[in-house]
Parts: structure tokens; C-alpha cells; sequence
């Protein structure tokens, strides 16, 4: 009876930790990722796209 | 559904770059009104043309001097027409973003926001112009090196020092494109007596106009109304005079990137004396800027790829990667 209720508690806390590891982790590497996201979305072959697309149209627009 | 847009609301041009699209408008900032009923004629290019031919009923104006909002219905009315242009109607409101002048005042920061969501936005979000001009001249600003953009519109003239997708130093002036044209008019008028309008003056400053000495100079012919008779006269001009007469706006301009290299950390000036400083924008284009630039700086001055569409198409990357782009927005930052 001790040894069950020993496990279900050691369980518990373990549950426990697991939940605020899980809680805290994401929060310390949201600032990394966000900012992560923020310059790659800023890197030249990011922004090529939006170059590409008008200088396109420029050229289909000299073409007509 | 609303594609999303983005503006550059300059005081002399306006251009606007559709999510997915491109750039789908691109025209002067002018809007033609009745006087009598307040009721629009004309905007863009067709407003334009009407500068200084007008009837005493109509007048075309610049609703935007400085960057800022100086008519704030005629701006919203401009806005609106912009949007219908464009496909937006009261069903389909698109989330906006707007490239204003750095130095933007409170006031006229909330006078942007309201006149772009009152002329049909969902959201309107703004961003500082040589922060959109760095983005738009596919400069490498996610790395960790320093980044310099001059941007001379037609109302101001901002340089930005920028590392990290942010800005490090920062400076802005109220003068621009249309100082100089202003400083023609009055040059003109003091030395030669004969008054001309702001559209010859701009004429004038694409023909003759330079900051520094260029090769292959010429001489111009500019006809305007003798103040004293009150007749049509015609007087030749050199680009020496234009020089002399400009020569106070283009210092103030090449002072300001002065002060923001001054400004600039230390470990950055390495960069800029090997990646040189970009310069964009309308008001970049007058002859002999960048060498005049260069001269008074040490450092490097190149032209960007396409000066006149940067800033949008740097507000237009923003738009297309909206979510990630968040914290470029001004009010935005954390």
C-alpha cells in the first residue's frame, strides 16, 4: 500500500516537471524562433521572389 | 476576398504593390478638387497636368508635403480612389501597410492609419521608409553587418544605418526633391525677374541640374512671365547657375548623411567603406549627388537597382510575409 502510494506520488511530480519543462521551454525559444523567422523571412532569397515578380512585369509590360 | 496591399504614400508619387500581384499603381500624388463642391476631378497623372493651367474653380494640389498629411480629407478622399482603383470596395477590405517618413510625429502617424482604414483598410500598419527602401534594394540587413540607405524623396531625405532587420542610427530632414525645385523657382525669379511654375522648375532640374560638376554639361532655354511687364520672356540658364542656386538644399542633405554616419557604432564604418552606401529614391537621381556624396563622406555611394520602386517593393515584401514581418511595423516593436 506505502510502495503504491510512493509511486503514484514520485508519478505525479514527474508528470508534474514534465508539464513546466514543456510549459517553460517553448517560452525561452519563442523570442530565438520569432526572431529566427524574422531574418530569414528578410534574407535576399526571401525577398527575390517579390523582386522577381516585378521586374516580370516590368519586362512584360516594355514586351506589349 | 481583399488582396492585401502595400503603399508608399510619397509627396510626390504614390505606388502600390498588390500581395501576389506586384506593383499595380504607380502615379503622381495629386488630386484635382472643384473648389465650389469639394467634389474630386481628377487624381494621379491626369492631376498632374492640370498644375498651374487650372481655372480659377479647380486647383490641383499635393495633399502630402513633408511626408505628412497636410489636407487630411483630401488625403482620405485620394486614399479611397486609390483603393477603388485597385479592386477594394466596402465589401473587400485589405489589410494595409504604408511607408511614412521616419520622423513622423504621433499626430500624424494616427492621421495615416485613420485615413487609410476610414478609405476602406481592414488594418493598416506603417513602416519607417528607409527601412522599406533597405528591404526593397535587397540589401543583406539579416546579417550582422551595417547596411546604409539614403533615401531623398520628394518632401524628406532620411539615411538609415540598419544591422539585423533593425535600425542602428537613424536621420531625417524635411527637405527634399521639391526643396529644390522651390530653390529654382526662387533663383530664377531673384536673378532673372521672370517667374515660372513648379512643374518648369521640375523640368529644369531633369534637364540641367546637378550637385557637382558632370561632363557633357548644357546650356537651357526656360520661359516664364516677366515680373516686371508682366510678359512671356525667355532666359538661358547654365548648370553652374542651377548649382549655385540648389546648392543649399543639397548641403543640407549631404550634412544629414553626415550626421548619420557620425551617429553609426564604431565596428560598423568598417562596412560601409567596403559595402558603400545605397542611394534611393527619386530626389537620388538629380546628376552628380552620389559623387557629391561620396566626396564629402570618403565612403563609397552606389545607386539601387530600381530607386523609385524600392520603398514599395520593400513594404510589398512586408506584406507578402506578414506574420513573420510583424515587428518591422512602427508601434510593433518589442
Amino acid at each position: 500500500m506505502t510502495v503504491a502510494l510512493v509511486v503514484i506520488i514520485v508519478v505525479i511530480a514527474l508528470v508534474f516537471v514534465v508539464l513546466i519543462a514543456n510549459r517553460r521551454t517553448p517560452a525561452s525559444n519563442d523570442g530565438v524562433d520569432d526572431f529566427r523567422r524574422h531574418l530569414d523571412a528578410l534574407s535576399p532569397e526571401a525577398r527575390q521572389q517579390v523582386i522577381d515578380r516585378v521586374q516580370h512585369r516590368e519586362e512584360d509590360d516594355d514586351g506589349a | 476576398m481583399a488582396r492585401d496591399l502595400a503603399i508608399d504614400l510619397g509627396t510626390a508619387n504614390t505606388l502600390v504593390y498588390m500581395k501576389g500581384r506586384g506593383i499595380v499603381l504607380n502615379e503622381p500624388s495629386v488630386i484635382a478638387l472643384n473648389r465650389q463642391t469639394g467634389e474630386v476631378l481628377a487624381t494621379g497623372h491626369e492631376a498632374w497636368h492640370m498644375i498651374g493651367r487650372t481655372p480659377g474653380y479647380i486647383v490641383a494640389v499635393r495633399p502630402l508635403r513633408g511626408g505628412a498629411i497636410t489636407d487630411f480629407d483630401v488625403t482620405e478622399r485620394m486614399i479611397r480612389l486609390l483603393l477603388q482603383r485597385v479592386g477594394v470596395s466596402r465589401f473587400t477590405r485589405p489589410k494595409v501597410v504604408i511607408c511614412v517618413p521616419s520622423a513622423i510625429t504621433e499626430v500624424e502617424r494616427r492621421a495615416v492609419t485613420d485615413a487609410a482604414r476610414r478609405a476602406g483598410a481592414a488594418d493598416a500598419q506603417l513602416i519607417e521608409q528607409p527601412m522599406a527602401a533597405a528591404i526593397g534594394a535587397n540589401l543583406p540587413i539579416d546579417e550582422p553587418v551595417g547596411n546604409m540607405v539614403i533615401d531623398i524623396g520628394g518632401g524628406t531625405s532620411e539615411t538609415a544605418v540598419i544591422s539585423l532587420g533593425g535600425i542602428v542610427a537613424l536621420e531625417a530632414v524635411r527637405v527634399g526633391s521639391f526643396d529644390i525645385d522651390n530653390a529654382i523657382q526662387n533663383y530664377v525669379r531673384r536673378e532673372h525677374g521672370i517667374a515660372i511654375g513648379e512643374r518648369t522648375a521640375e523640368e529644369i532640374k531633369v534637364a540641367i541640374g546637378s550637385a557637382a560638376e558632370t561632363p557633357d554639361e548644357v546650356e537651357a532655354e526656360v520661359s516664364g512671365r516677366d515680373l516686371m511687364q508682366g510678359l512671356p520672356k525667355t532666359v538661358v540658364l547654365t548648370p553652374e547657375e542651377i548649382r549655385y542656386a540648389i546648392d543649399d538644399v543639397v548641403t543640407q542633405i549631404v550634412q544629414s548623411v553626415v550626421r548619420c554616419l557620425a551617429k553609426a557604432p564604431p565596428e560598423l564604418a568598417q562596412d560601409f567603406l567596403v559595402r558603400g552606401m545605397y542611394l534611393v529614391g527619386g530626389g537620388g537621381l538629380l546628376r552628380g549627388l552620389a559623387e557629391r556624396i561620396e566626396r564629402e563622406t570618403q565612403v563609397p555611394v552606389r545607386m539601387s537597382n530600381m530607386p523609385l520602386e524600392a520603398v514599395v517593393l520593400g513594404a510589398g515584401h512586408c506584406i507578402e510575409n506578414y506574420d513573420a514581418l510583424k515587428r518591422m511595423f512602427m508601434g510593433q516593436r518589442r
